[in-house]
């Protein structure tokens, strides 16, 4: 990147008659960037089209989502059911649809609380280190002890069913990877020559975590955030399956999926549907996670 | 070696604290009061008066955790609200079919990681390499019970070869019904081990005592076999034993989709009856088995590396 770089800069000084202009520039400099990193720019094109498409889901779906037709019940694939309907004679390609801004919301919803706690948490600790590290990392040691998902299982059972319940259980699970990650950046960085100058400069601690130590290592959970989010989607279409996720009548992938699996024998199409927008959803983010870690040059 | 396992089994201590003083208060975060959630709106003062007495919820919360934590050094882990059963034996009867789960899953998951990440790190950068490595990219956003659907869909519903559920009677049944779920918790855990197993390999396959087997003009097989994959079990292990949290979890997510009577399915058939300290007991065991299994692998990871002993 930085040879490239330069080139283009000597470039720009010895013929500067040829210097594209404008839009050609933006547009030649945008082909490059798709060139130097084609994971990176297919993961964001997958994960806009599915925001899209729950930005636009009164738009592209052709019905109401919860709205039952008995006498159309368990219709397979026709004109004006692309891909049928469930047992209670709703749509599924629009169930589908607006299904995507329920998972997708709940699912970019939960990140921001870990993400920011335990960046917050692994700041400090990190360059405090003491006591305050030792005991910090034994909460961790307790949270990771448990499965997953027996530990946001049990914590939705016991908070009762609901979005929030849902929010809260990711939260207490999921703060700690992000904590561990800046937790080992932070310290690395204390001990560098430029934290030692801003400590001899008499900077306060705060100025020194907020200005020095944190823009260097945001980008690592920054990237850990980008799989979290699938590991998020993944999570809320389990509890929905699972009948503890967000309560029906509301579309929801997971639950779509449970509902389906008892018309194996006849409709697939309803179970395998939704489970097919998960999957495409989820590799949109992670080509989305490969592509942020390549650019910036994290080892995964 | 016996005094290194004992002291990683003290330092172990203050985490199962924290893991005990968790489970116990599942039940404490409950909005409102866990005795009118269970017995419903309708119940009695009477009732509620008995049932908060009969959970002990009438005294202290310190003093509850204490009697709780007593119970749990000798064994106890409660009277199952629904079943009447104790805890214990509920746990003990479905813990086999759990057990059995995990095991060929992660046997199965292990094998065709290192088959995959064997023929990726022979030939580095070429099409079959792309391949497996894009696989952690696709399996990463595969949801479990979604794999096990499908796959009872095509091998129980259209091929019919395969049980679609249950655990059957004798041991040949149960071998065939665990099938499809080892191999629907497999798709989630290869793509974790394969890229962290290629990894290692790789930089197995540079060390000087790869070049100086292969001068020596050993069959290529064997100095892969040998050499490299010997020194990358290490990194191995530690990832398998890392991923096992990872691996219970989906456990308890599969056993619901195979309808498999192992503690998964007891714990979200509890959850429904809104069976406290059955869900509690699961916790914890599946915590503890976590545990043992971090344990485990420190301790195996340590009787591979030579240089450590």
């Amino acid at each position: 990147m930085g040879v490239r770089t330069s080139i283009a800069a000597r470039g720009k000084l010895l013929s500067p008659g040829r210097r594209r202009s404008g839009a050609a520039a933006r547009f030649w400099g945008a082909g490059r960037a798709v060139r130097a990193n084609p994971t990176l720019f297919a993961g964001v094109i997958i994960v806009c089209l599915t925001i899209a498409v729950a930005v636009l889901a009164p738009i592209l779906a052709p019905f109401d989502p919860i709205d039952q037709d008995l006498t159309h019940a368990l219709a397979g694939p026709s004109g004006s059911h692309w891909l049928g309907t469930d047992s209670l004679g709703r749509d599924v390609f629009s169930r589908i649809v607006w299904a995507s801004r329920i998972d997708l919301a709940v699912a970019f919803a939960s990140v921001v609380a870990p993400f920011v706690v335990g960046t917050a948490v692994g700041l400090v600790v990190g360059y405090v280190g003491g006591r305050l590290d030792a005991i910090v990392a034994r909460m961790a040691d307790v949270v990771v002890a448990f499965p997953v998902y027996v530990l946001i299982i049990a914590l939705v059972f016991a908070l009762g069913p609901g979005v929030a319940s849902i929010f809260i259980a990711i939260a207490i699970v999921s703060w700690v990877p992000y904590m561990r990650i800046v937790r080992g950046e932070t310290r690395i960085l204390r001990s560098r020559a430029f934290v030692e100058a801003a400590r001899v400069g008499e900077f306060s601690h705060i100025r020194i975590l907020l200005r020095h130590i944190a823009p260097n290592v945001i980008s690592q959970p920054i990237v850990y955030a980008s799989s979290d989010v699938i590991r998020d989607i993944l999570a809320i279409a389990t509890l929905g399956y699972l009948g503890l996720g967000v309560p029906p009548p509301a579309p929801e992938w997971g639950a779509m999926i449970a509902d389906g699996q008892e018309y194996f024998s006849t409709d697939w199409m309803l179970a395998v549907g939704p489970g097919v927008a998960v999957v495409v959803t989820g590799f949109g983010l992670a080509l989305v996670g490969d592509g942020l870690a390549r650019a910036w040059r994290i080892d995964r | 070696m016996v005094r290194y396992i004992g002291r990683r089994l003290i330092a172990l201590l203050p985490i199962l604290f924290g893991i005990t003083l968790v489970v116990f208060m599942l039940v404490h975060i409950t909005p409102g009061d866990p005795a009118r959630t269970y017995l419903g709106i309708h119940a009695t003062d009477e009732s509620l008066k008995a049932l908060r007495h009969a959970w002990g919820l009438d005294q202290p919360i310190p003093l509850q955790y204490l009697i709780y934590l007593s119970g749990l050094v000798r064994g106890d882990l409660g009277q199952s609200l629904y079943y009447g059963t104790s805890v214990r034996s509920l746990i003990a009867g479905s813990l086999v079919p759990t057990l059995f789960l995990l095991l060929l899953s992660s046997l199965l998951a292990a094998f065709v990681s290192v088959i995959l990440a064997l023929i990726a790190a022979t030939k580095p950068e070429t099409l079959v390499d792309h391949t497996i490595r894009a696989i952690p990219t696709v399996g990463l956003a595969m949801p479990t019970f979604w794999v096990g659907t499908i796959l009872i869909l095509i091998f129980g519903v259209h091929f019919g070869i395969l049980p679609v559920g249950g655990y059957g009677t004798d041991i040949k049944s149960h071998l065939e019904s665990l099938i499809l779920p080892s191999v629907a918790i497999a798709v989630a855990i290869v793509p974790v081990l394969v890229r962290s197993l290629r990894a290692a390999l790789l930089e197995a396959l540079n060390m000087d005592y790869v070049a100086f087997a292969r001068a020596k003009g050993l069959r290529p097989s064997s100095v892969l076999i040998r050499y490299a994959l010997r020194n990358a079990s290490i990194p191995a292990v530690n990832i398998l034993g890392v991923t096992i949290g990872f691996l219970v979890g989906q456990t308890l997510v599969i056993e619901n989709v195979f309808a498999l009577p192992g503690l998964g399915r007891l714990m979200i058939q509890a959850i429904f009856k809104r069976d406290f300290p059955v869900v509690q007991g699961i916790a914890l065991v599946f915590a503890i088995l976590t545990m043992i299994v971090f344990l485990l692998t420190d301790v195996a990871c340590d009787l591979l590396d030579t240089r450590a002993a």
